[in-house]
């Protein structure tokens, strides 16, 4: 018995000292993905790490932390040490739109270094093929007219749909979002577009991908796509045919990031390996099925791109008057 | 495509022996997986998804459907031997089932879970297979209004499980769903009993709270007296069900697959709640109804049966309608899209032959569950012969890794051993476990489904009764409610006639 | 059954924790968003129904067992606990905390073995040999099963770190 134990204990690494960024890794990597198994962040994530697993030279575990829209994970690397052993795959509702609708949250965004989002999601928003809605404007009208009736599902309070129907709606000229549409929250994307579906709430707005077999099936109509290229499959007005670039802001993206101590040569490592990672066949095939669309960028961009988005939103949220508490 | 061609296209594509041989696998691998405490069905789904995407698309798909089978009843496996449930819908089976394994009739009630599971299971895949796209419609007009007469219903189960006291089962379900408000606000995004912990953000995490609720206060037990097994060593017990076992529990079984076809048709509700409604529906109709809860077989078959009823119907909004049910179907979803198929309307008319190629594959598991959990049921009841000294410390370390694993936090260890501790003093308080559990289980689904439909009818309360679901609902809670009351109040003169007969009034010394 | 007076004093706790919620823990630790369109979505509103109700339930709960005739001696179970098993239990407790808190900085497997034998020592240690082997082979297996094949990361502590 002894042996077992003392075999183990010299086989093993012996981790009470910090190693330096020159051997880094020198065991395996945490990635925590903090939604559930099943998701659009957890399906890509875990291409990823599997294309990250052929080229980073230890083994990458990925683990689920879910709860309190992505929180509950992200506290998580927030407080791990800044050695590059325990990253995150962050999200747009993670570090964008929770932040700048919950000033309450345990965590804020420059707690964080990023060193590469990879994925970017355009945004539609669709509504039941029964309604009488047809274009954006009879969406607008039809809010102007019963203000207060309208409803919206999205995937929980402080999602990106729950931001992105506030905010497509407000470019639009509705005021008082708060007031005149009802968000019902839902248990995620999926529910959302059931409850549109149902009849339970009027429209959504969201990434493209989980209502793409909606669209393809005819039971639900786009009205718009923000992006201003068309994306394949939803035939709706971009948003250069309707002339709103402010619309462009508002995207999807999934991006990986580390605590904010993370030194900078570890997430230069990590740059070099995730461009060779996003050219995997397998996560290109993975991406493609999910319609996603794959652009990274390198670390001193994704920074940039992220502190950006968070700021845009958080004022944005604040002169709409839609926070959840002052 | 006609109806026949695609069928026999369909049944080519499963008649393929690698079809059949991962079906097999899928199934062994969920049994295996069920049976480790804290290893639910949906982790082990989630866990073969990525090797499945390699795969032609057919036998992916069945690989990860046998998984989702053999995890649903190999869950019963713990619930009966250890009492530690891996899912809250096997916390039903525990109920019969361990105090069955403590008697020494683990075999019996095993093989009673295995037949159960596998016939429920047959009707559930015929109920998809045969009625999909009735049921489908059906499951569109479930609103959140439909839904929370639902749990309204499904709340009045609790009487059935409260034991002698109903009002103890009232406070102990109180406490279920006041432990359920704990965390971020579904509705108003807001804390909640957080105390300003971010791991509270996320609630307490359910798996963890029953493991805790059932297994450990089984733990403490031994402990304080340990020696109260010692002499009697638990024996394994034939595990040969008599032909009349098994009829006296073949109705219950029937009901408790249709309630989990219904229920599992719903999206969004779980095995959980049907299985407990299987449970109740079996003792108010059984005329054992005293033995409920002590080591009934029929209870085991009937909580099985409400458990795996669920399994093949969760698969019609998926099909037919391309909504997810639950966690499982969610991830499962994942592989048909990463196969480029899409759930949905389009399905059956662009890749009918497919369609056609996992009912006959739904089909066949049932029968392969049968052979396969036949052999689980012999390798796996020798837990009843391990020394309970050795035994619960083993339970034990099962518990604290399984916990961990489901979210990988050992927060929720830590949640697991206070439930622990609650759970014991309910123990000894007579306080019953499983209205706690229910309660909890279906607390956030009530509070949330009642607050969507306020959402959506601007705070007008004629929501609740928009539509015939919404009505049902309320006259199938009413007829139950005054049954409760009238056997309540039977039971309870009961009680004062034997206590006048078998004693004498007396002044108490405590009173 | 328990004794009557236990019962009384069951009731009295549940109802004084329902005063405790509605009058402390919820106007504390229910945050409420800005604004609040109905009272019927307020996050306050169903704590505050069951907060209500285990006011109700416990004092029907008291009140009930005042107004039964005791309940004869031979069917109460006492609460009473011998000083053995209060002590076996208070050792649970503190090994339960320990083992909480070493989880995370010793490891999950090597606090896992120590704790095993440390329940079948409080046990009275019999079979101790093999308990040992199952002390330590248990948690190997299950630290291969989840690490190796499962890909959940275990935790490793600070000290000894497992291939």
């Amino acid at each position: 018995m002894k042996k077992t134990v003392l075999a183990i204990a010299a086989g093993a690494a012996v981790a009470a000292t910090a190693p330096a960024a020159a051997d880094y890794p020198n065991r395996p990597i945490q990635m925590i993905i903090p939604f559930g198994v099943g998701g659009a962040t957890d399906i890509s994530g875990r291409a990823l790490s599997a294309a990250l697993g052929k080229i980073v030279p230890q083994p990458i575990v990925v683990t689920n932390r879910t709860g309190a829209g992505g929180a509950t994970g992200s506290v998580v690397v927030r407080d791990a040490d800044g050695d590059g052993y325990t990253l995150l795959y962050a999200r747009v509702g993670t570090h964008t739109t929770n932040p700048a609708l919950n000033p309450n949250l345990p965590y804020t965004v420059d707690e964080f270094r990023f060193i590469g989002v990879y994925e970017i999601n355009p945004v539609a928003c669709v509504v039941n093929s029964n309604s009488d809605i047809h274009t954006i404007e009879d969406l607008i009208e039809e809010v102007k007219a019963n203000p207060g009736f309208v409803s919206f599902s999205s995937a929980g309070v402080g999602s990106m749909p729950h931001f992105a129907g506030l905010m497509v709606l407000s470019v639009f000229g509705i005021d008082d979002v708060d007031e005149d549409v009802i968000h019902i929250p839902t248990e995620g994307d999926g529910a959302a577009l059931t409850a549109v579906l149902q009849g339970t709430s009027d429209f959504y707005c969201g990434s493209t991908s989980p209502a793409a077999p909606f669209v393809a099936s005819g039971q639900m109509r786009p009205l718009l796509v923000t992006t201003p290229e068309a994306v394949p499959g939803f035939d709706a007005p971009t948003s250069a045919d309707l002339n709103m670039p402010e619309l462009e802001v508002m995207v999807g993206w999934t991006g990986i990031a580390g605590p904010a101590s993370l030194p900078d040569d570890i997430a230069g490592m990590w740059g070099e390996w995730l461009a060779e990672a996003v050219q995997d066949a397998e996560f290109l095939r993975i991406m493609e099925a999910g319609g996603s669309q794959v652009r990274l960028m390198d670390p001193e961009e994704s920074v940039r791109f992220v502190n950006t988005a968070a700021d845009a939103f958080a004022t944005m949220a604040r002169e709409l008057g839609i926070t959840l508490v002052d | 495509m006609s109806f026949f061609d695609a069928f026999v296209q369909g049944f080519a594509l499963v008649a393929q022996w690698e079809s059949l041989a991962f079906l097999a696998l899928g199934i062994a691998i969920g049994v295996v997986a069920g049976a480790i405490p804290g290893m639910s069905a949906t982790m082990a789904v989630a866990l073969t998804l990525p090797f499945t995407f390699a795969m032609q698309p057919i036998t992916g798909i069945l690989l990860l459907l046998g998984v989702y089978k053999g995890g649903i009843f190999g869950g019963s496996i713990p619930a009966i031997l250890i009492k530690t449930p891996g899912t809250p819908a096997s916390s039903a089976t525990a109920l019969d089932g361990y105090p069955m394994a403590e008697q020494g009739k683990a075999g019996k009630a095993l093989s009673m879970a295995l037949y159960a599971s596998c016939i429920a299971d047959f009707v559930s895949n015929l109920a998809l297979i045969l009625v999909a796209g009735w049921l489908a419609a059906f499951a569109l007009n479930f609103g959140p209004p439909e839904f929370f007469t639902l749990i309204v219903f499904s709340l009045t189960i609790i009487a059935g499980v409260s034991g002698d006291s109903l009002l103890k089962g009232a406070v102990a379900a109180l406490f279920g769903l006041l432990l359920a408000t704990v965390g971020m606000d579904f509705i108003g995004g807001t804390n909640r009993f957080t105390f300003g912990s971010p791991d509270m953000m996320a609630g307490l995490n359910f798996i963890a709270v029953l493991i805790g609720l059932f297994a450990l206060p089984e733990i403490f037990s031994h402990i304080r007296n340990p020696k109260e097994r010692e002499g009697n060593v638990r024996k394994l017990g034939d595990s040969h069900l008599t032909r009349e076992e098994f009829r006296g529990s073949l109705k219950s079984i029937l009901r408790g697959s249709a309630i989990g076809v219904f229920m599992g048709s719903i999206p969004g509700i779980g095995a959980a709640p049907s299985a407990f409604l299987s449970y109740s529906e079996a003792r108010r109709a059984s005329p054992n109804r005293e033995n409920f809860g002590k080591g009934e077989i029929e209870g085991v078959a009937a909580a099985e049966a409400g458990n795996n009823g669920v399994a093949g119907a969760t698969l019609i909004p998926l099909l037919s309608l391309g909504i997810p049910g639950d966690v499982i179907t969610a991830i499962i979803i994942g592989a048909f899209m990463i196969h480029g198929l899409t759930p949905g309307p389009l399905l059956f008319t662009n890749h009918a032959d497919l369609v056609y190629a996992l009912f006959i594959g739904l089909i066949a598991s049932s029968v392969l569950l049968l052979f396969i959990g036949w052999f689980a049921v012999r390798g796996f009841r020798y837990v009843a012969d391990i020394p309970s000294n050795l035994l619960f410390p083993s339970v034990l370390v099962l518990c604290i890794f399984g916990v961990f694993a489901i979210n990988n936090s050992i927060f929720d260890v830590g949640v697991m051993l206070v439930m622990g501790l609650l759970g014991y003093a309910m123990l000894l308080l007579k306080f019953p476990a499983a209205p706690f559990l229910i309660a909890f289980i279906l607390g956030p689904l009530l509070e949330d489904k009642f607050r969507q439909s306020m959402l959506m009818s601007r705070g007008e309360l004629d929501i609740f009764v928009r539509g015939p679901i919404t009505i049902i609902f309320w006259c199938l809670t009413v007829i139950s409610v005054v049954l409760i009351v009238r056997s309540t109040m039977a039971a309870a003169r009961i009680r004062r006639q034997q206590r006048r007969t078998s004693m004498p009034p007396r002044t108490g010394t405590n009173g | 059954m328990l004794a009557r007076r236990d019962e009384i004093i069951v009731g009295i706790v549940i109802l004084c924790f329902g005063v405790l919620l509605l009058t402390v823990l919820i106007p504390n630790y229910v945050e409420v968003p800005r604004r609040v369109r109905l009272l019927a979505l307020a996050p306050y509103f169903w704590p505050n129904i069951i907060g209500a109700l285990l006011v109700l339930c416990g004092g029907l709960l008291a009140v009930r067992a005042y107004f039964t005739p005791p309940t004869p001696p031979e069917q109460t179970e006492s609460l009473a606990i011998s000083q053995p098993e209060a002590l076996r239990l208070a050792g649970t407790l503190l090994l339960l905390v320990a083992t909480l808190f070493a989880l995370p900085r010793l490891g999950m497997v090597w606090t896992t073995m120590i704790t095993f034998v440390a329940m079948v020592l409080l046990t009275g240690g019999k079979r101790l040999v093999w308990a040992i082997v199952v002390a330590v082979l248990l948690p190997l297996v299950l630290y291969i099963f989840f690490y190796k094949i499962a890909g959940v990361a275990i935790p490793q502590g600070r000290f000894v770190r497992l291939p």
